[in-house]
């Protein structure tokens, strides 16, 4: 079953001359696992395509559903809900609460979905590589380890799908790697689904499937570097393991065996 | 590049336009209430002058109190005292104490009553209003206080029964009159109207004489007209002003002695208690007037000076864009303080319309004098008032607003843009916070992060609650005055006046009653003007079950046949003179001077000195002025008694009457009270608002998160209710600040009011500011609900 699965979805804006269309009948499925690029100009319409997908902003027109669910679009207390569930979300500025620790933003979100685990929050945070910072202030910590904290922030409550909008947009080319590589190690960790949109291409090379998208249509549909990297690395793996029969014998004497050969 | 700056600001300022027009409302509605305020105190002192002038208001006057004298004697002392003094007019009158048996329908009821006979009526003359004067004894001229739903309602050709000393007497009302003596309708030694509680009445001495079995040559009062205007001393000042006028009474004092008149009490205007109520009250109005309009800017100002803030600190992105683009420091002050400008002119300019409009001025002096039943309205314009007003608004205005327009000025763009321009809460907040879940305490650090904006939003607070809270604690003091010195003291049913007190006497001891003889007299303190007056009783005690209960403050209970006599003084009394249980001091009975000593501080409505009657009757020439009667079952005066007297006064009549009048002196104070509870709302509504609006990304966040509205609700309940409560406590701390100054400005010698704090009423005040403030939380969660989340979310990522 899709995680996500949007039909014909469409977002206007305005109407007459002024009509803006942000999403002209996109269909998109995602699956659990993937890591998506959303890649696009500037008003292509990929910040609207995240909006309509965690429920912030509702369709002009079209079917979106959420694990074989209709979204409750239109609702904004369920829709509020339904983010509270499944979504979490890493804006470009961090957002972080700037009267709480670091620690204390990764318990607020999960508080609010009625939970308070907080070894799960420094698990998190360490995770993200800000064990022993814990209780510094949003003020008392450099942009990287921000978008770090709100990187934990929106993995703490182990949501279904994790949504970032120009999450590096603020950060230096260097900065932006590490948040990237953190975020990707935690999202594989912890087995999540993410969907970010950028405009960078650099940053495609984490994804699994990168998704252009232009004038509210989706131009292209492609595996991304990461699954690539990935498929060659199950190719390797799969050839060393026939090696490795090949060679017969207990696996731990093949190796040293393939060991002793080089 | 100034007039785009400008066009910019004018742009932000529309996007906020709840908030802006609230700033206007706000210095609108201060500027209506004293620009209001200040015609009205304007106009009020040309009403009482014309009407002085026109009733030929008495410079001096001799009043004798319990007893009378002759025409021909008076007029000797007139002639004497021409000789001295260039006199305009002199004239003599007959004024004596009755009751009129009223029948309202649901039973009889006994009104204390006063006549006056005018002989040539040139001096303190009568006006009339309708009907005529009487021209014959069968006839009477009711003042016109009485007439309207809240007095008795009485027609011309209406028959009135009057006691006057000479049995029950039906008289025909031929008209109705005002009288400069009774411009402000209450009993004397009473400072509450009444106009169903006293019947004045005016005839001519002669007709009077037919009707109370007087001689017709019987006079007590000498009233007279001095040429020369001559300054009395004002009684609620220290100084005195009237040095001139005491040697004037002190003449005419001397010329009584040798006409054998010594107890004749010499007084000037401020003698008259209906006049130097008046005048106090007027004069309360002027030192009280620039004290509120002074708040009400104030309020103004600090909620402009909130709100510039709070613009400039939603704009320091772009100021500082502005300022890396190279606009000027200079530039930038210009544009931001042209704001508190235009402000105040358009908030100036709509309040100074609505001062002159018929809801102004116009309204509240005809409000004020349909309350006193004052006869002469006119209301005029003050424009040089008006205009300075105006221009004290545009200073208020500009002065608050060059704070924030510094700010801006001096704006560094890369503090603003950089990372450091967050702020951390302080140590000592986190880490009385940290055992809270994270959705409570970032509200508590939220509110104590910034002490500045926190210090500010709490003076607006207590500044909001300083008219109203004033207000309000001043009431409930009036209230425990009333029930400390009338409710809880006074155990006698009935108290009788007469000359002779034997048939009253008798009248008690027929009907099984307890009694107590009384006396009322009139002293001053050697060296001072101002009157007050002895009650001698003969149980003085605090029990309770004495038939006047004495409401003792300090010190001590005087003991009987001291020398030094032993008295208590009222707390008015004490605070106006500076005197303390243990000071010893000299008073003036008449002519005659004793020396009493201050054993304790009683609380009274009036200026009272209270001692034992046996010490002061050497002083007085009179044993008692009245009785007072009590029974168990409680007594109501029949005709037997009513013929035997000269006046009834029944308690619980008095307690009827000083409710309806504390009722309708809180209705009197519902103006006020509507300005200061505008105020209050207004400036609680606006800062409040403020705060909110700089959660915006804060909470527009958590909604993204998936925070529920009930959540949301939560952490904004709790935020607002500590600055509530700080607030409140701040607002009660304001509002006593405000009663102590009203207290000092209001209290005089006739009307002292002390500061007594009600714990319901600071409760109250505590109670309305942490009310408004929960109340917002329904406001923010519906800002929330229409707040287009994206749109917030997405200024702030810009």
């Amino acid at each position: 079953m899709d995680l996500i699965s949007l039909e014909g979805i469409s977002r206007f804006y305005g109407e007459g001359e002024t009509l803006v269309k942000a999403l002209d009948e996109v269909d998109l499925k995602i699956e659990e696992g993937e890591i998506v690029a959303l890649l696009g100009p500037s008003g292509s319409g990929k910040t609207t395509l995240l909006n309509v997908i965690s429920a912030l902003d509702v369709p002009t027109d079209g079917n979106y559903q959420f694990r074989g669910q209709k979204v409750p679009l239109g609702h904004v207390e369920k829709m509020t809900t339904f983010r509270r569930e499944n979504v979490g979300y890493i804006f470009q500025f961090f957002n972080l609460i700037s009267d709480l620790t670091a620690e204390e933003n990764v318990l607020l979100v999960q508080q609010l979905s009625g939970l308070n685990d907080r070894e799960r929050a420094k698990k998190m945070l360490s995770l993200v590589g800000l064990s022993g910072l814990e209780n510094r202030f949003p003020a008392q910590m450099s942009g990287g380890q921000r978008q770090r904290v709100a990187i934990a922030r929106a993995l703490a409550k182990s949501p279904r799908i994790i949504l970032g909008d120009e999450l590096t947009g603020n950060l230096d080319s260097k900065t932006s790697r590490q948040v990237m590589e953190a975020l990707i190690d935690i999202v594989r960790a912890e087995s999540s689904t993410l969907i970010y949109v950028t405009h960078d291409e650099k940053l495609t090379k984490y994804a699994t499937r990168v998704i252009k998208l232009d004038s509210g249509k989706i131009v292209s549909d492609e595996s991304g570097e990461l699954a690539s990297t990935i498929g060659h690395a199950k190719d390797s793996a799969r050839k060393l393991v026939k090696e490795v029969s090949k060679l017969g014998g207990s696996v731990s004497s093949t190796i040293n065996r393939i060991k002793d050969s080089f | 590049m100034r007039v785009l700056l400008i066009k910019r600001l004018s742009r932000s300022m529309w996007k906020t336009k709840l908030r802006l027009f609230t700033v206007i409302a706000l210095i609108s509605m201060s500027i209506w209430a004293g620009a209001s305020m200040i015609e009205h105190t304007k106009n009020l002192d040309l009403i009482y002058e014309d009407f002085y002038d026109e009733t030929n208001l008495a410079d001096v006057f001799v009043d004798i109190p319990g007893n009378f004298t002759d025409v021909e004697t008076l007029n000797s002392v007139c002639a004497d005292f021409s000789i001295l003094y260039e006199l305009n007019e002199c004239d003599t009158q007959l004024v004596v104490q009755g009751t009129t048996i009223f029948d309202a329908g649901d039973g009889t009821s006994f009104i204390p009553s006063i006549i006056y006979g005018f002989d040539q009526a040139s001096v303190s003359k009568s006006l009339i209003e309708s009907g005529r004067y009487p021209s014959n004894s069968q006839e009477i001229t009711l003042d016109a206080h009485i007439l309207g739903p809240d007095g008795l309602d009485y027609q011309i050709n209406d028959i009135i029964s009057i006691q006057t000393g000479d049995g029950i007497k039906n008289l025909t009302i031929v008209g109705f009159a005002n009288h400069p003596h009774h411009l402000y309708y209450a009993p004397e030694g009473s400072i509450f109207p009444t106009y169903d509680g006293l019947v004045i009445a005016y005839t001519d001495v002669n007709y009077l004489a037919d009707i109370g079995n007087f001689t017709q040559n019987s006079r007590n009062q000498l009233l007279i007209d001095l040429k020369e205007d001559i300054q009395y001393d004002l009684r609620d000042t220290t100084e005195n002003e009237g040095e001139e006028m005491s040697l004037v009474k002190q003449n005419l004092s001397d010329i009584l002695v040798e006409y054998g008149i010594e107890q004749g009490l010499v007084n000037d205007r401020a003698g008259i208690s209906s006049v130097e109520f008046l005048r106090q009250d007027l004069e309360g109005s002027k030192k009280s007037t620039p004290i509120i309009v002074g708040v009400l800017l104030g309020v103004a100002g600090f909620v402009i000076a909130i709100s510039l803030d709070r613009l400039v600190k939603s704009q320091q992105r772009e100021i500082a864009v502005l300022k890396t683009l190279g606009i000027s420091a200079k530039e930038l002050i210009e544009a931001y303080l042209l704001l508190p400008i235009v402000l105040g002119v358009s908030g100036g300019g709509l309040g100074i319309l609505l001062g002159i409009s018929p809801y102004g001025s116009q309204f509240i002096t005809e409000y004020y004098a349909s309350f006193l039943k004052i006869p002469i309205i006119e209301v005029h314009h003050y424009p040089k008032e008006l205009a300075i007003l105006f221009a004290s608004t545009l200073a208020v205005t500009f002065i608050f607003g060059i704070r924030p327009a510094i700010k801006a000025s001096r704006m560094e763009p890369l503090d603003v843009m950089g990372q450091d321009a967050e702020r951390v809460p302080p140590a000592i907040i986190t880490k009385l916070t940290n055992w809270m879940p994270p959705s409570l305490g970032f509200g508590m650090r939220s509110t104590f992060k910034r002490p500045v904006r926190l210090l500010m939003t709490l003076i607006a607070l207590s500044l909001s609650m300083v008219i109203l809270g004033g207000m309000m604690i001043l009431m409930a003091g009036f209230d425990e005055l009333f029930t400390s010195s009338i409710d809880e003291v006074e155990n006698w049913d009935l108290e009788v006046t007469n000359y002779d007190l034997t048939q009253i006497e008798q009248w008690a001891i027929d009907n099984q009653a307890d009694y107590e003889y009384v006396l009322r007299w009139q002293a001053r303190i050697v060296d001072d003007e101002r009157d007050f007056q002895i009650l001698g009783m003969d149980d003085i005690g605090i029990s309770g079950d004495e038939m006047h209960s004495v409401s003792l403050q300090e010190g001590e209970l005087p003991k009987e046949g001291m020398s030094p006599i032993q008295v208590l003084i009222d707390e008015g009394m004490s605070a106006q003179l500076g005197l303390e249980p243990g000071d010893q001091t000299s008073i003036a009975i008449g002519a005659q001077e004793l020396e009493v000593e201050v054993t304790g501080i009683s609380r009274e409505m009036i200026r009272v000195m209270t001692l034992h009657r046996s010490d002061i009757t050497d002083y007085t020439f009179t044993e008692a002025t009245s009785i007072w009667m009590s029974s168990p079952d409680g007594l109501v005066a029949d005709d037997e008694l009513i013929e035997a007297s000269l006046s009834v006064d029944s308690l619980e009549e008095r307690k009827q009457v000083y409710d309806e009048l504390l009722e309708l002196q809180k209705q009197n104070m519902q103006v006020i009270y509507f300005i200061g509870g505008l105020m209050a709302v207004a400036v609680l509504f606006n800062t409040l608002l403020i705060n909110l609006s700089e959660r915006d990304t804060e909470l527009a966040t958590l909604r993204v998160l998936g925070a529920s509205k009930f959540k949301l609700a939560i952490i904004l309940t709790v935020e607002h209710s500590i600055i509530g409560l700080l607030g409140g406590i701040a607002g009660l701390f304001a509002s006593r600040g405000m009663a102590m100054v009203l207290v000092n400005e209001f209290s005089t010698w006739t009307f002292h009011l002390p500061f007594i704090a009600s714990r319901g009423t600071e409760l109250t005040i505590i109670g309305i500011i942490f009310g408004i403030s929960a109340l917002i939380t329904p406001l923010g969660i519906y800002r929330l609900h229409k707040m287009n989340l994206l749109k917030v979310v997405a200024e702030h990522e810009r």
